[in-house]
């Protein structure tokens, strides 16, 4: 199918065609226009190039449908408002077109409300957050970058100085946009990591944070003094300079941290749905599991926890999971209504 | 009544080349505009003929009745969903008969995307956000009214001062852009 895909030609302007088709059989009415229905389908069975051209065409038609309430959107779609409020304004001795101006109040009376109920500002604070098994990408109003994942809260702070955000809880990756004039910082519990432009994971797991660089360079630097950021460089107590590449991983209550390499695309994987473990600790799998699961893995025994595994998962799949742990550990598991259980089995 | 008899195959090959030729087209632009990708329009399309084919129905009311069984399809597809997802709310559970018309009026019933579909769309956003960006403000601004705020394009146009053709080149502008930058389904 792939191959298909890339041996086509599409071009801007099949897909002009594409988008013109798709305007014209759009509508609610119950019963589609026989000729034009004829027509369409006869030019969508012409050319595979067409229908190709037409499958993009459809995904494009409704793609930010499902994020109507998104923060981004909500933004988009106020900016669309209000452009059309000031030109119908503008206009409005000319033509009035009084039906479509109350629709336009309608709708920035309705894009309101949904924002006051998803896009909290409190203090010039914005606040995203996602529930179990939700995973969301947002835009800041700067253009840089924010993937959160499931179970995460992040607050972000921007001020004309500064970008400062903080990771309360969960994982999130940043793809900075570069403004070496207004420093990116994310906070997470006693580290933060200071940025220009650039991409960077980071994980709070349990009482550590995990920090992983996928391209560019940050700073992490312990959380005490609070200065406003201005040179990231300047001598702090201990900083630690990251490469492309490399994970820091804070110890629980410890100023020291370790670093070593991973591989970027592993400490992303869950943006792609994928859980990737490379000989990590059975306790800590698990709780990245949990982070989707509705039904937890727990590992009341020392023993089991501290049994190191690899393997790829899917989120969401806690069940596929224990049980694949029970098989190649060769531990118990057992299942309860809000939980599986992994223990080492009595020997014998 | 028993399909493996030559005759009856060849009068449902017969029936479904007949209702294909009409059908195919209204139907595929009848399932395409409830957010089914082709491939999925095609399936539900083929689904529909071969519905048609256990009723006896007289040939010519077949126009009445078609859209009548694929917007039935759609519920029974819902309802299956539905059930799947919480099996003790009965309440969401559609109406016995839903015309086509009616279906516009039931989103949660109409809708049927995968759980996959939506990662991707998740997925999607930032890149159809960035694809947005790079459109003209009165483009972007016109898809945004068209697509999100639902509003009709002589609306629009009444509003912009615009005619009807210039709001609909700027839609066909932003989707085919976005279709180029984000479009893959």
């Amino acid at each position: 199918m792939t191959a298909d895909r890339q041996t086509l030609e599409i071009d801007r302007e099949l897909l002009q065609t594409a988008a013109a088709w798709r305007l014209r059989i759009a509508g609610d009415d119950s019963e589609p226009d026989p000729a034009v229905s004829e027509a369409f389908n006869q030019w969508l069975a012409a050319r595979p190039e067409h229908a190709e051209a037409f499958d993009r065409t459809q995904a494009a038609w409704d793609v930010l449908d499902p994020h109507a309430a998104a923060p981004e959107v909500i933004r988009a779609r106020r900016d669309a408002l209000d452009y059309a409020k000031r030109t119908g304004e503008r206009r409005w001795g000319l033509d009035p077109d009084r039906r479509a101006m109350f629709r336009i109040a309608a709708s920035v009376a309705a894009v309101m409300a949904i924002g006051a109920v998803s896009w909290p500002m409190l203090d010039g604070k914005d606040v995203y957050r996602t529930h179990h098994g939700e995973r969301r990408q947002v835009t800041l109003a700067d253009g840089s970058q924010v993937a959160l994942d499931s179970d995460t809260r992040l607050v972000v702070r921007y001020t004309d100085q500064a970008r400062e955000l903080t990771l309360e809880r969960g994982q999130a990756r940043f793809d900075v946009a570069h403004n070496p004039f207004r420093p990116f910082s994310v906070t997470a519990r006693d580290r933060t990591v200071v940025a220009t432009g650039t991409a960077f994971n980071v994980d709070i797991m349990g009482p550590s944070v995990h920090v992983t660089l996928i391209e560019g360079s940050v700073i992490v630097k312990p959380v005490t003094q609070r200065t406003v950021l201005q040179a990231p460089a300047a001598p702090a107590a201990r900083p630690v300079a990251l490469k492309a590449g490399q994970q820091l991983a804070t110890l629980a209550g410890s100023p020291a941290a370790t670093i070593q390499p991973v591989k970027a695309d592993d400490a992303t994987a869950w943006e792609r749905g994928k859980l990737i473990f490379d000989d990590v600790p059975l306790a800590e799998a698990a709780e990245r599991v949990n982070r989707y699961a509705d039904r937890k893995v727990v590992i009341p025994d020392e023993r089991a926890a501290r049994l190191n595994v690899s393997g790829v998962f899917r989120t969401g799949d806690a069940d596929d999971f224990a049980r694949a742990m029970a098989q190649y550990l060769h531990l118990q598991a057992t299942f309860s209504d809000d939980e599986i259980s992994l223990t080492v089995p009595a020997s014998g | 009544m028993s399909p493996a008899s030559p005759v009856s195959a060849r009068d449902h090959g017969e029936l479904v080349a007949r209702l294909d030729a009409r059908f195919r087209g209204p139907l595929m632009v009848f399932f395409l505009r409830r957010r089914f990708t082709r491939a999925e329009a095609e399936d539900l399309t083929q689904e529909v003929f071969v519905r048609m084919l256990g009723r006896d129905d007289a040939p010519e009311s077949t126009d009445v009745y078609i859209f009548q069984v694929a917007a039935n399809l759609l519920r029974d597809r819902a309802r299956r969903r539905l059930t799947r997802k919480t099996e003790d709310h009965a309440s969401l559970d559609a109406p016995t008969e839903l015309t086509a018309h009616g279906m516009e009026n039931h989103p949660a019933l109409v809708e049927d995307r995968s759980p996959e579909r939506v990662l991707l769309a998740q997925e999607s956003l930032a890149e159809a956000m960035r694809a947005l960006g790079e459109l003209g403000e009165r483009t972007r601004h016109i898809y945004v009214l068209h697509r999100l705020e639902k509003m009709r394009h002589k609306e629009i146009a009444a509003l912009l001062g615009l005619s009807v053709s210039a709001v609909e080149k700027h839609i066909i502008r932003a989707v085919a852009h976005l279709a180029e930058r984000c479009g893959k389904p």
